[in-house]
């Protein structure tokens, strides 16, 4: 009899928010079933515990990386030719920085990302509208997408760099390649699912075929046209990544190559840990972008876990 | 003065691949009669619907509405609310409305739902979503208001509350309406004239002259000719599942 009644109150309180309507109150009986109905994230813990362990658990991890990257360079465990210690790469950061050239370099790789990704995202976004809405687009534009897409873009840089030389154009162009294809998927299958139930709504409540777009179609893609956004971002800093490295006159991967010839890790270090900065405040913004795009989401709303 | 419209259909017919939904149906419904139209799944109710909403065309025949001075407005409600996730409960009803922000907000008032207007569809419980659905349909001030099975999904007792205040709401403002549905007892409850489809076509047309507020007791008689109706037609399951 308790039990029933207790799988009947965990059942109404999980559909859809209706809990108000009844839920029988036992105080008063023979069984604590108090601790069992107050288990919602609220009572879990207070608030301000939540808050400190959302701010702190995820630097616990990359705090024990330095610790253990410190301990076993100032034991001499490792030879600080092959690894550096952390305050060494510290001092080179400071050094290049005074120099000058290390702002110039950052600045360069970011112009780079900043082009390159702004071309192919919002030419994959363009083109995964087109396919996504109308047929003749997708038989004109999809097949061919889709084989360029199976060709890795990296394997381009040598004749991109035999084109265009070692400028600017081959690595905007390269992130462009590596950006296009995660959002143009995305767009397109995101615009393809979208439920005809709600543009029948539109049509029915004398939308027209542009707001149908504006008002329902796109909103009702964007989440999964967020996803391929932020993954874009990843393969766009992959790319660079390679494309500076191999040919390149100034930019990190320019850092990264220089510094290799001179045998120097501490600059090599260095440059990994500003091309990690750099991938987490992307993938950061993204983040922020989500949470205001699809406040409207369960899963995006203030307050979900993430 | 809002005031309904009259609807023509004649000789309306629609197949799907070969497959025929809605046969050679003719019917005229008076402005601002209430109908409920009753029939076992798949004998095409919410096809003739989607017809008059304008979202589907028929295979031939012809459906039309008119009696008013401009245009019929129409507009439909369905099983599912079918709300935009993405848009508040007051960017719902707002939805293809030019500068209708002050007629939203007042409907929401009638529905029961102020002061929820920036709440997102995801928060309401089902009779709320259900309340928002027929606020974006009413604030149209439609001449033709079709409800395709609208508190089909709903509990008894969310359904006899939205039952009221729909009744209500047409008090108010009368318009034509067509319901479609399962429950025998929600078309005698509601309309003023019920009819029974079938796949060969409209098999009966009843008027329920019974005052309201009706009570079920008034309605025994039509419910038993209703049931019985429908029971030989060959599927009582569905039917008997709400007794």
């Amino acid at each position: 009899m308790t039990i029933d009644v207790v799988l009947r109150e965990d059942v109404s309180r999980r559909t859809q928010g209706e809990s108000d309507s009844v839920s029988p109150r036992l105080d008063g009986q023979g069984f604590n079933l108090v601790q069992h109905s107050s288990r919602t994230p609220a009572n879990r813990r207070s608030v301000p515990g939540v808050l400190y362990g959302r701010t702190v658990l995820p630097w616990v991890l990359p705090a024990m990386a330095v610790l253990l990257w410190y301990s076993v360079t100032v034991s001499g465990y490792v030879s600080p030719n092959i690894l550096p210690s952390p305050l060494t790469v510290l001092t080179t950061a400071q050094a290049l920085w005074s120099a000058g050239t290390l702002q110039r370099d950052i600045l360069v790789s970011l112009g780079r990302i900043a082009f390159g990704f702004a071309l192919g995202a919002s030419t994959g976004f363009v083109l995964g509208i087109a396919v996504g809405i109308s047929s003749v687009a997708r038989l004109v534009f999809d097949r061919s997408v889709q084989m360029i897409r199976t060709i890795p873009h990296l394997a381009l840089v040598p004749l991109m760099i035999l084109w265009f030389g070692i400028g600017e154009q081959p690595k905007v162009l390269l992130v462009a390649l590596g950006a296009l294809f995660p959002v143009y998927i995305n767009t397109a299958s995101g615009i393809r699912n979208v439920d005809p139930k709600l543009i029948e709504v539109g049509r029915a409540y004398g939308l027209s075929q542009r707001e149908i777009i504006t008002q329902i179609v796109l909103p009702a893609a964007l989440q999964p046209i967020l996803v391929g956004v932020r993954y874009a971002l990843g393969v766009a800093w992959l790319t660079l990544v390679v494309a500076e490295t191999i040919a390149s006159r100034e930019g990190i991967g320019y850092l990264v190559q220089n510094a290799r010839e001179l045998l120097r890790t501490d600059i090599i270090i260095l440059a990994i840990i500003l091309y990690s900065i750099a991938g987490w405040l992307a993938d950061w913004l993204i983040r922020i972008l989500e949470s205001r795009l699809l406040r409207w989401h369960p899963n995006y709303a203030p307050g979900a876990n993430k | 003065m809002i005031s309904g419209a009259d609807i023509s259909i004649r000789g309306l017919s629609r197949s799907y691949e070969g497959r025929k939904v809605l046969q050679d149906i003719n019917l005229d419904i008076p402005a601002g009669q209430f109908v409920s139209i009753l029939g076992t799944s798949g004998v095409g109710k919410s096809t003739l619907l989607k017809i008059l909403a304008g979202v589907e065309t028929p295979t031939c025949g012809d459906a039309w509405a008119s009696g008013t001075k401009t245009k019929p407005t129409v507009r439909i409600m369905f099983q599912e609310d079918r709300l935009l996730a993405w848009r508040t409960v007051l960017g719902n009803v707002t939805l293809g409305l030019r500068h209708g922000e002050p007629n939203a907000m007042r409907m929401l008032d009638a529905v029961g739902l102020a002061g929820r207007e920036h709440a997102f569809p995801v928060v309401l419980s089902g009779g709320q979503r259900q309340r928002v659905a027929l606020a974006r349909a009413l604030v149209h001030e439609p001449n033709v208001l079709l409800l395709d099975e609208p508190f089909g999904a709903l509990d008894a007792i969310t359904r006899s509350s939205m039952h009221i205040l729909l009744q209500g709401l047409l008090d108010h403002a009368p318009r034509t309406v067509l319901l479609v549905t399962h429950d025998v007892d929600e078309a005698l409850i509601l309309s003023d004239r019920v009819l029974v489809l079938t796949a060969s076509g409209i098999a009966a047309d009843i008027t329920v002259d019974v005052a309201r507020p009706r009570h079920h007791s008034q309605l025994a008689e039509k419910k038993d000719y209703l049931l019985g109706l429908l029971s030989g037609t060959g599927t009582t399951a569905q039917f008997a599942q709400s007794h």
